[in-house]
């Protein structure tokens, strides 16, 4: 293999290679910052495009854009409160406390590194472990992403906030939310009152950039005209005087960054959990495994590391079973997959014997070197970034509904997501202001698909192996993920018996 | 004098009725499609019982005096600037988004407090037309199709 990556370094050599490295670099980091245009509109847009390129330089460019995409999506929900993607919502949490706090520049650089990190464990894993991972990923069944969905809804416990009713209700809305539409299994419409565009569901960019973007520009217009800030930043005056990085943050985050990035590359090799589930359930797990959980939601460096780090490192997961297995799990691997056949490359063991060995060792690489890139870039560019917050609100607002309205339409043309989208802003707006927490509403949103109609495939499935019971006990991996979100759960719990015995 | 009741109390009320207007189409959902919508909405009457009871204890206990970080009473600026933001929709899908963005832009900023009409201008201009290369030139959206004078921007 080593005689394979060198031969692939030489592609490097080539100026085509490095200009579609470069346009995917910051042609990602663009389309993730605008809120609905994520990585899977960039890398459809770049289509035809690359049909005059070679194999090499098309697919480093779309891979390229694959992990920035992801990454731009972070810095407007740091900055903003706007996540460009459904995979860093997560980050809005903390990354946007820290920001009002006038710590924008270190809460980006904290996501550039975090980012960079998780991106070269995710191509590290590809490049190294590909085949064989790809072969374990064969192993995950409906029963499996069933429960790696519940891992999600596990996550939900730690995102209700102060009022527990309240918070699992969201989840629970986000779920029934999530059922809006044709039913995957029977086909019979639910919720849909007839009409026909609510029959594909509905899709959860729209509903995110409302909850998340329409309610705050909501709560920055009314700080505003009633005189409670003028700026995202409390303190304007000290808004860009933070360091980029504080010394003792390598300390504190490494040990976050590392689990996050293995938990982000594991969940994203598992076809259909995808980047934002990775980023929740990370986040979670670096939550409740803190001595100071408190501090999460409220402007924690560890919180943006953790979720960032795992939607990174997902995206190269997610390219494990795309490439030696043909199985593309997301919609941006589905469109991945298609450009590959487009250019000559079939997925499967062929990629990773003889010559097309060595270009989808390029491939691979490329996806290396575009992290690498998007670190350099987001650390030069983070005190120019970090300015957004010293806009005043009076300019941000309308720039933020103007470029939300058209970014949700850019998302399928269609007015109908616009509409829905800024229901969800009357909704997040409420929401906030009646005590309610939208992200599990936005989790509940994303799992519901993935839980229903896994289960009742499940169901299925089980029928010849004489019930749900007894096919569990032929899934090793099941026992797997179960005894995983059994230890997950009691964590507090244990946590909470060592304090005591620490204090008694 | 009558103790005012915890706001968890309405709220509550609200979210049972809905709760219970979704179990009803629930219901009317055709085999085995219905039964996690069902299960859900159920979980969501229990829900709404719980903010109720937890309503009533804070009214038992707070007498009256309760510290809420955000009131709805006090949201009229907001609820008036999503008027705009309907009317700025309404504009962008009757009449066209090249339109209704600049002047959407131009009377946001107005409402919004910002003095100076030159730095306004300068913004919706700037904004505009980069989103008009972003999407129109680079992205080739087809925004021409919404709205009555949309075809008028059609970048061939």
């Amino acid at each position: 293999m080593m005689g394979q990556l060198g031969a692939a370094l030489a592609y490097f050599a080539s100026l085509e290679v490095l200009i579609g490295l470069a346009i995917g670099v910051i042609g990602g980091m663009i389309i993730g910052i605008i809120p609905g245009l994520g990585p899977s509109v960039g890398i459809a847009l770049l289509i035809p495009i690359s049909f005059s390129m070679s194999p090499t330089a098309a697919l480093v460019m779309m891979t390229a854009m694959y992990t920035t995409g992801v990454y731009g999506g972070s810095i407007t929900a740091v900055l903003c409160h706007t996540p460009g993607t459904a995979a860093s919502a997560a980050t809005t949490m903390d990354g946007y406390e820290l920001t009002k706090q006038g710590r924008g520049m270190e809460a980006i650089t904290v996501v550039t590194v975090a980012s960079v990190f998780g991106g070269i464990v995710g191509a590290v894993c590809l490049i190294l472990f590909a085949p064989m991972l790809g072969k374990i990923s064969l192993m995950f069944s409906c029963l499996e992403y069933f429960l790696v969905a519940c891992f999600g809804i596990l996550v939900v416990s730690g995102l209700t906030g102060e009022n527990r009713a309240k918070g699992i209700f969201s989840a629970l809305l986000g779920l029934l939310i999530g059922c809006v539409g044709m039913d995957k299994i029977s086909g019979v419409p639910r919720f849909t009152f007839g009409q026909l565009w609510l029959e594909d569901g509905l899709d959860s960019t729209p509903i995110l950039i409302g909850l998340f973007s329409i309610s705050q520009v909501l709560i920055l217009v009314d700080n505003l005209l009633s005189g409670r800030g003028s700026t995202i930043v409390d303190d304007p005056a000290a808004g860009l005087q933070g360091k980029r990085w504080e010394k003792g943050n390598t300390g504190l985050l490494a040990p976050t960054m590392v689990r996050s990035s293995i938990v982000g590359a594991f969940i994203g090799f598992i076809p259909a959990a995808g980047c934002s589930i990775a980023a929740w359930i990370s986040y979670s797990i670096a939550k409740r495994t803190s001595r100071h959980p408190e501090e999460y939601g409220h402007g924690s460096l560890v919180g943006i590391a953790a979720s960032e780090a795992a939607n990174n490192a997902a995206c190269g997961g997610a390219m494990i079973p795309l490439f030696t297995l043909g199985i593309p799990g997301s919609p941006v691997t589905a469109i991945l997959y298609g450009a590959l056949l487009m250019h000559g490359l079939q997925p499967g063991s062929g990629l990773f014997t003889g010559e097309k060995a060595v270009m989808t060792y390029a491939i691979f690489l490329g996806f290396l070197f575009a992290n690498v890139l998007m670190g350099i870039i987001g650390v030069t560019m983070a005190k120019q970034m970090a300015r957004i917050c010293l806009v005043p609100n009076s300019v941000l607002v309308p720039i933020i509904v103007a470029l939300a309205c058209i970014g949700t339409y850019a998302l399928s043309n269609s007015m109908e997501e616009v509409v829905i989208m800024l229901v969800f802003g009357v909704l997040g707006y409420l929401m906030k202001v009646l005590g309610f927490e939208p992200a599990p509403l936005v989790l509940g949103v994303v799992l519901a698909d993935i839980l229903e109609a896994n289960f009742r495939r499940a169901l299925i499935m089980a029928i010849p192996k004489g019930g749900l019971w007894n096919y569990f006990l032929t899934r090793p991996v099941s026992m797997i993920i179960v005894a995983i979100i059994v230890i997950f759960a009691l964590v507090p719990v244990l946590k909470r018996f060592f304090i005591k015995t620490e204090e008694s | 004098m009558a103790t005012k009741i915890h706001r968890d109390i309405p709220v509550g009320a609200v979210l049972l009725i809905f709760s219970t207007i979704a179990l009803y189409f629930a219901r009317g959902i055709k085999g085995e499609a219905k039964v996690v919508p069902m299960a859900l909405t159920i979980l969501m009457i229990v829900c709404a019982l719980v903010i109720i009871f937890n309503g009533i204890r804070a009214t038992n206990t707070c007498h009256g005096e309760y510290d809420y970080k955000m009131k709805l009473g006090e949201g009229r600026n907001a609820f008036i600037f999503m008027g705009f933001i309907i009317i700025y929709y309404l504009a962008f899908r009757y009449i066209s988004y090249w339109i209704a963005t600049p002047l959407f832009m131009v009377f946001a900023q107005k409402h919004l407090k910002v003095k100076s009409w030159k730095v306004n201008l300068a913004i919706t201009v700037i904004y505009t037309v980069f989103c008009y290369i972003m999407f129109v030139v680079v992205l080739k959206l087809p925004i021409y199709k919404i709205g009555i004078l949309g075809k008028y921007f059609r970048f061939t």
